[in-house]
């Protein structure tokens, strides 16, 4: 009897052994060496949004504001980062760096696409903030004058921040019939400044309402505007009170996709992926413009290098990076070895690290 | 007594044996339901 307890415990032993030693092999085995195999497959449902024969990015403006410590001072006297943006009593006089003495600029993308018949299409992506500043670049570019010609298709405001969308009274004073797509989770403030209302606290008015459509885009699907562009919209609650953001998608015959952005508050990896996962091509990203929002006040934080690492898993071939991106994010993804695209650092944009005012990026 | 020491390493073999497919069938019942809860 005492022999065979001696026998079963020895078995119950070995087998509570093998159990740990299975269980922790099996999962050792299946995260590594069977890993695509177990995996069940992601499931794409791509969008074929077409394509087009060629695109020119011209930037009109990328300069948000002239001083960050001023910005950020602003920000900090009117109560912090959840403040609301119709409240806060920018700077507008006295800045050395600025523009006629005002830390305001804006941002803002002239957009051409050549479809596949060969016509072709422009477009605004954004309106900027001093509306000063920004009719100076608009007819420093002629873009006054297409608004005026009814040249320009329409505008799409990629977010409500002020230096995106305050500046709305350049662009409506040549056309106030230009139709305007913005992001769902537009204010009611949004709105009112549209239809002309003024914001004196904030220091923003707009003399001429806008008559067109407005058309709100929500983050259902991809919104395909034309054969070879969509709208994306993500939602994303933003400082400074504010929600949701879209981004354009570009089908480039021959080269692919091209994304372009306003300040990607999304994150460009989310951007990125999404574009992966919904797009058709998506998986080949060609070229990546605008904001990439990853060091706007010039600070560095160690996740950011992860975030640069990131980049080069999608192979992207031309990044013709401004705005929020931060001149030290350039730097640093000059210095990993991902293809930045040079500007040439005039119009008020101080270095040439990345795609400036008045610069040009052509994608054919 | 060398006898018994052969048989209970044997036991104890075989428990270990035993033991391996216990513990990979238990891997593959967790990793199926971790699918299913997904």
């Amino acid at each position: 009897m005492e022999e065979q307890n001696i026998s079963r415990r020895s078995f119950v032993k070995g087998m509570a052994l093998g159990t740990v030693v299975g269980y922790f092999a099996s999962a050792g085995l299946s995260s590594t060496v069977f890993k695509k195999a177990l995996l069940p497959k992601e499931k794409l449902e791509q969008v074929d949004i077409g394509e087009i024969k060629s695109l020119k990015l011209k930037v009109i403006s990328e300069t948000s504001w002239y001083d960050n410590n001023v910005f950020l001072n602003d920000v900090k006297g009117a109560g912090g980062l959840l403040v609301n943006q119709y409240t806060i009593p920018w700077t507008t006089e006295m800045v050395k760096s600025g523009y006629k003495g005002s830390n305001l600029g804006g941002f803002s993308t002239l957009i051409e696409a050549e479809f596949m018949d060969g016509t072709k299409k422009k477009f605004l992506l954004d309106s900027g903030w001093s509306s000063d500043w920004m009719e100076k670049r608009y007819k420093d570019e002629g873009v006054d004058e297409m608004l005026a010609k009814k040249q320009i298709e329409f505008l799409v405001q990629s977010h409500e921040h002020m230096d995106h969308f305050f500046g709305i009274q350049a662009v409506l004073k040549y056309n106030q019939n230009i139709p305007i797509y913005v992001p769902k989770g537009f204010y009611q403030e949004g709105f009112d400044l549209l239809k002309g209302k003024a914001f004196p606290e904030a220091k923003v008015k707009n003399d001429y309402p806008h008559k067109g459509t407005i058309t709100v885009l929500d983050s259902s699907k991809v919104n395909v505007l034309y054969p070879g562009i969509a709208l994306m919209t993500f939602d994303v609650p933003i400082i400074l009170r504010v929600f949701g953001e879209q981004a354009f998608v570009f089908n480039v015959k021959d080269k692919g996709i091209v994304l372009v952005t306003g300040c990607c508050h999304m994150g460009i990896i989310s951007y990125m992926e999404a574009v992966r996962k919904k797009v058709k091509g998506g998986e080949k990203i060609y070229a990546v413009q605008g904001g990439l929002h990853i060091s706007p006040f010039e600070d560095w934080d160690p996740q950011y290098d992860d975030l640069i690492l990131a980049f080069n898993k999608y192979g992207v071939q031309k990044i013709g990076a401004n705005h929020c991106t931060g001149y030290i994010t350039a730097e640093k993804m000059i210095k990993a070895g991902l293809p930045m695209v040079r500007g040439t650092a005039r119009y008020m944009t101080k270095r040439d690290i990345y795609l400036g005012n008045g610069d040009e990026l052509l994608i054919a | 007594m060398a006898e018994k020491v052969v048989q209970e390493k044997s036991r104890y073999g075989v428990g270990i044996v035993v033991g391996i497919v216990i513990g990979i069938a238990l891997f593959m019942i967790t990793y199926w339901l971790l699918l299913l809860a997904r």
